[in-house]
């Protein structure tokens, strides 16, 4: 294995990432109020939403489903992921946002700015 | 014959192609969803660099299968001009199969699962590849190859050409080549609907370079395009998102996945978490591929595909 090749083609990674960076690709991806419950079905198979509370910046959003259960969506970097959940959800306050646990390390805690989440704690 | 690796060779043209691709996109001021994200090219540009590594660590396995077995080959091929094309096209359908088990095997998914990871579909994508093919059975598909009597530096040249050719396809800027093209050739159209998740397009055109082995195995689906009737928009990566720009993650999540599933599985389904579909479970508790597109047919033809009201 040549070190040097590897060390060049390491820095072209770095370089090619911060040009990317550097040229906000991706940067204003959001999600839409109106388009949460339709993510929440389309991410997660047999899903069926009912009512969607979304995160005023657009960052994240905990959707309700007709079978009692939670679609938490997220922002992930410039799409969103989803994981379904069941009651009772781990969700606190921190400050005006609520923050949930989706009970997955590499998945993390989502926060939501919603004023109407205070009413599943 | 000492023959260069093609791969190699092409890496500044896949840097040079991918700046371009950067580039057009910013020109057209698309910042929102569609083509790159920082994070996410930084995780595809360093799966491909450790897929290089993994393959310098792990290649001298399969390049040992491969000599020893040629001692058993039936036939004598030399470097003749037939046989340059016969061993490109054969490499290609021994591609697709081990392709087509790389998505319909779970121990094969794993080590595949890698390239299938990003949720955005651009040239860095194509670079997405695997640290751990080295411990699949893949490369079982190609040894009849060798067991015919081709040269190994032959079908390591095609194969590097293989890789190549699959590079260009990785991309949403190209929309259908022309009508002849599309019928015989992999193309960006075809291979967008292979990393699609949506029902409709799972498990389907796993060419490399041929679409023609999709047809004639009953695996090919074309793409509708925005302008067609029955279009909807394409959602990348995996049907269950990871969530994670960590690279290591990436590359290990399916295996820690499978050995997790092992462990808690009752005896008779263990081996079901290893060799069946992803998806996969003995309680039914998962969703495969086909359960997927049941519930999708089951949704739409209900008429339920969302629409709820903001709170």
């Amino acid at each position: 294995m040549d070190w040097a090749i590897l060390g060049g083609s390491l820095a072209a990674v770095l370089a090619t990432a911060g040009l990317v960076a550097w040229l906000g690709l991706g940067r204003d991806a959001r999600i839409a109020e109106d388009e949460a419950a339709r993510l929440a079905e389309d991410l997660l198979p047999g899903f069926a939403a009912r009512e969607a509370f979304v995160d005023t910046a657009g960052r994240s959003a905990l959707v309700a489903g007709a079978d009692g259960s939670y679609a938490l969506l997220r922002l992930h970097g410039a799409h969103p992921v989803a994981r379904q959940l069941r009651p009772p959800l781990a969700i606190r306050r921190d400050g005006a946002e609520f923050v949930i646990d989706a009970g997955e390390r590499a998945f993390g805690p989502t926060a939501i700015a919603h004023d109407k989440l205070l009413t599943l704690m | 014959m000492d023959l260069p690796d093609p791969v190699t060779i092409a890496i500044p043209l896949f840097v040079a192609f991918m700046l371009v691709e950067i580039v057009a996109y910013r020109r057209a001021r698309r910042t929102d969803t569609a083509g790159y994200e920082a994070r996410d090219t930084l995780t595809s540009l360093l799966l491909g660099l450790g897929n290089t590594v993994t393959g310098v660590l792990f290649g001298g396995m399969a390049l040992a299968l491969f000599v020893w077995a040629g001692q058993f080959r039936l036939f004598e091929i030399g470097y003749v001009w037939w046989a340059w094309i016969a061993a490109f096209v054969l490499d290609d359908l021994a591609y697709y199969w081990v392709h087509r088990a790389g998505h319909r095997i779970r121990w094969f998914w794993a080590a595949h699962v890698i390239h299938h990871s990003s949720q955005h579909y651009n040239l860095s994508t194509a670079l997405r590849q695997t640290w751990t093919n080295a411990f699949t059975l893949g490369l079982l598909f190609k040894l009849p190859l060798v067991l015919i009597g081709f040269p190994l530096p032959m079908l390591l040249f095609v194969g590097g050409l293989n890789l190549i050719y699959q590079f260009w396809i990785h991309t949403e800027l190209v929309g259908r080549m022309p009508r002849w093209f599309e019928a015989v050739m992999n193309t960006p159209s075809h291979h967008r609907v292979h990393h699609a998740t949506n029902p409709r397009y799972l498990d389907a055109n796993y060419a490399g370079v041929f679409i023609v082995w999709d047809k004639l195995f009953g695996t090919y689906v074309p793409e509708i395009r925005p302008n067609e009737p029955g279009h909807e928009p394409i959602r990348y990566g995996l049907v269950r998102q990871l969530g994670s720009f960590n690279p290591v993650w990436a590359a290990f999540h399916e295996w820690i996945g499978i050995a997790r599933d092992l462990w808690s599985a009752p005896w008779g389904s263990k081996l079901g978490y290893l060799l069946r579909e992803p998806g996969w479970s003995h309680d039914s508790s998962r969703h495969t591929s086909a359960a997927i597109r049941a519930k999708w047919a089951a949704r739409t033809a209900g008429g339920n595909v969302g629409g709820i009201e903001p709170v």
